[in-house]
């Protein structure tokens, strides 16, 4: 079956954050602060402990343009792959969909374009692995998420972590920080790889009619 | 049985005085545990992650300052070896920025340099002069000391510590302080004799007190060191003076109306009220970049890391563990510390296990006995992937016992109870090496050791 990797390269992507005086209040709200990881890698899920009226939580946002798949095939799989370099604690991360406004420009406010509580998760969890491409199997809920074949469209993945997505915030530092495409290269960008079936039209059927 | 106890009482007694002397509790080689962090004080905790921010940055930072900056909050000025000035910016406290603002050619830094934020101002004192900028880094006068203000160039090879008393910024500058009060520069606002060197100098409401040592040979024992205590108020004289039979001081701490001091690879404690000096213990020399007063702990630098001092509970201890060849130290915040090191590296240094270090106990007499049982209780539920590994050594170094507790051998329980133990030998010394080999291993409430003396298992 064919495959086709694609990867986030607009200026869209990257680590949103926000602070504030209590994990509930950090959770929930517009941003901060976001990033890109020009020459470093950013937060891509996990929270930070910055002091009692410091709480930091990070989320990252993976826009992927996926025009190229043929018109009326049909996607059988996807794979969506960060690659992690730092993990404090043992983060868990889970796969979400966001509603950031624009593809070409991170901005705070993207932070809340998402589902707060119970969010479809398009993947399995997955626990970070370092120096290493994490990959995240997309399920049913997730392949729902890509745009129809043949169309110049976007889907806006994002990562958080399991006590973001679940609201269980503490002061515990955990968080994984992943490379985006400002990264130095281009060996450790995310991606998404597609593996679909081409649209086959009934004409085998209709020549064996004749047959 | 007799029992061994090693809990937090153990714990918060720090390091004893070497292997051989059990006047504290454990052994000073277990390097890298932390026993007084906020809320898990008096459990033994292993070190703290080293967490690599250095990206962008170049050269060695040997000096920083922290600076509310409007817009950004807290963030750093750095001064590296190679005269490179950064703005660290900690808006996105796990992902911090530097930036280069400038590079001072032609001056030389060392750890004995300063940066010092003062009136909106930004100082930098090298091995000659002293650099300044608005802190909008529009200025840039690398002379400013000795050009702009028309002084004399500093005096080479000797410390140049900027600080504020009162209101006016000094820099110590061999037998003198220089001063400047944001309209004059004077380049004798006090002046101890000719051939005194000023080491470092700490300030507290009333005074300033200021370590000098009469020429520089820093090995004599001999050597003259006075701590001179003055008011300001006079140019020539002084309060007060006293002596400290000790080589140049290296760093100053002033905490609990003592001063605490490094001088030839000590720490000592001055007593405030009798003048009288107390060796402390045997560390390192660091300078006044590489030592800081943090919630009742003096931080250091020394070998394989960063060393401290509870002035509290009067103990030592050895919180981070590394091989780094650490350069300067500043506290970011909640407790964080940020190390900078060679190969221009910053960590932070946050709560979070990272390192494998190993607790030894003291050396306990077992009274020529046998040990029959070992137990263990931890912080909560032994995690996922966690692992110790367990020894117990005896008085020539053999390891008698040898045993792996994880979460897969022995469950998610809170306390290890280690049965059956068999040596061949009675063991009259012994030993107990506890290695934290996962950064999931959680911290140590207690270590029970049952032993029997020889009389009673010979008497069965």
């Amino acid at each position: 079956m064919p495959t086709l990797t694609f990867y986030s390269t607009d200026a869209g992507n990257g680590e949103c954050y926000r602070n504030g005086t209590s994990w509930s209040n950090s959770r929930s709200g517009a941003g901060t602060g976001h990033g890109h990881g020009a020459g470093a890698s950013d937060t891509i899920g996990g929270s930070y402990n910055n002091g009692s009226n410091s709480k930091y939580t990070y989320r990252g946002f993976f826009p992927f343009n996926i025009t190229g798949i043929p018109a009326g095939a049909t996607i059988t799989s996807a794979v969506f792959s960060v690659y992690i370099d730092t993990i404090v604690g043992s983060p868990s991360l889970g796969l979400i969909l966001t509603t950031q406004a624009d593809v070409a420009i991170l901005a705070n406010t993207d932070y809340s374009a998402l589902t707060l509580d119970t969010p479809p998760e398009g993947a399995t969890r997955v626990s970070a692995s370092l120096n290493q491409y994490n990959d995240f199997t997309l399920n049913a809920t997730g392949l729902l998420w890509l745009p129809t074949p043949g169309t110049d469209a976007y889907v806006k993945l994002g990562t958080r972590e399991a006590r973001d997505i679940d609201n269980g915030l503490d002061d515990t530092n955990t968080y994984a920080n992943g490379r985006f495409n400002d990264y130095a290269g281009t060996n450790y960008d995310p991606k998404l790889v597609i593996t679909y079936t081409p649209f086959v039209a009934s004409s085998s059927k209709f020549f064996s009619f004749f047959n | 049985m007799n029992i061994i106890t090693i809990n937090a009482n153990s714990f918060l007694k720090g390091f004893s005085l070497s292997d051989y002397y059990n006047n504290g509790g454990f052994s000073p080689k277990s390097l890298g545990f932390e026993i007084d962090r906020g809320d898990y004080l008096g459990s033994l905790l292993p070190g703290r992650s080293l967490l690599d921010k250095s990206t962008n940055l170049s050269g060695n930072v040997v000096a920083s300052v922290k600076y509310y900056k409007a817009g950004s909050g807290f963030v750093y000025y750095l001064i590296t070896d190679s005269g490179k000035v950064f703005l660290t910016n900690n808006t996105d406290p796990i992902n911090p920025t530097h930036t280069l603002l400038d590079t001072i050619t032609g001056k030389t830094f060392s750890t004995r340099s300063s940066i010092y934020s003062y009136k909106n101002g930004i100082y930098i004192s090298s091995d000659n002069d002293i650099y300044y900028d608005d802190s909008t880094f529009s200025i840039k006068d690398k002379t400013w000391w000795t050009t702009t203000k028309g002084k004399s160039a500093l005096v080479t090879g000797v410390p140049h510590k900027i600080f504020e008393f009162d209101g006016k910024m000094y820099v110590t500058n061999g037998n003198k302080l220089v001063s400047w009060d944001g309209t004059t520069a004077n380049e004798s606002a006090f002046t101890l004799p000719t051939g005194w060197i000023i080491t470092d100098v700490i300030c507290d409401s009333e005074n300033i007190y200021i370590s000098a040592t009469y020429q520089t040979n820093s090995q004599d024992y001999n050597s003259i060191t006075k701590i001179y205590v003055w008011n300001s108020f006079t140019t020539i004289t002084w309060q007060k003076e006293i002596n400290i039979f000790t080589p140049p001081i290296t760093a100053m701490v002033k905490a609990n109306d003592s001063i605490y001091f490094f001088s030839g690879g000590n720490m000592y404690l001055l007593n405030g009220f009798y003048d009288s000096v107390v060796w402390l213990r045997k560390c390192s020399s660091p300078t006044f970049n590489q030592v800081i007063y943090y919630n009742g702990i003096i931080y250091f630098l020394e070998a394989y890391g960063l060393g401290a001092y509870n002035t509290r509970f009067k103990t030592f201890s050895h919180p981070i563990l590394t091989s780094n060849n650490l350069y300067s130290i500043n506290v970011a915040l909640s407790d964080y510390f940020d190390l900078f090191s060679d190969s221009a590296k910053m960590y932070r240094c946050i709560y979070s296990t990272a390192t494998t270090p190993t607790f030894y106990s003291n050396w306990e007499d077992l009274q020529n006995g046998k040990v029959r049982k070992i137990i263990i209780c931890f912080n909560g539920a032994l995690p996922t992937n966690s692992q110790y590994t367990l020894d117990l050594f005896d008085e020539t170094n053999t390891s008698v016992y040898h045993r792996v507790i994880s979460r897969t051998t022995d469950g998610a329980v809170n306390t290890v109870t280690l049965q059956n133990i068999s040596h061949p030998s009675p063991i009259n010394l012994a030993q107990l090496a506890l290695t934290f080999n996962s950064a999931t291993n959680l911290g140590i409430r207690f270590i029970k050791i049952f032993y029997e003396p020889s009389e009673i298992y010979a008497s069965k």
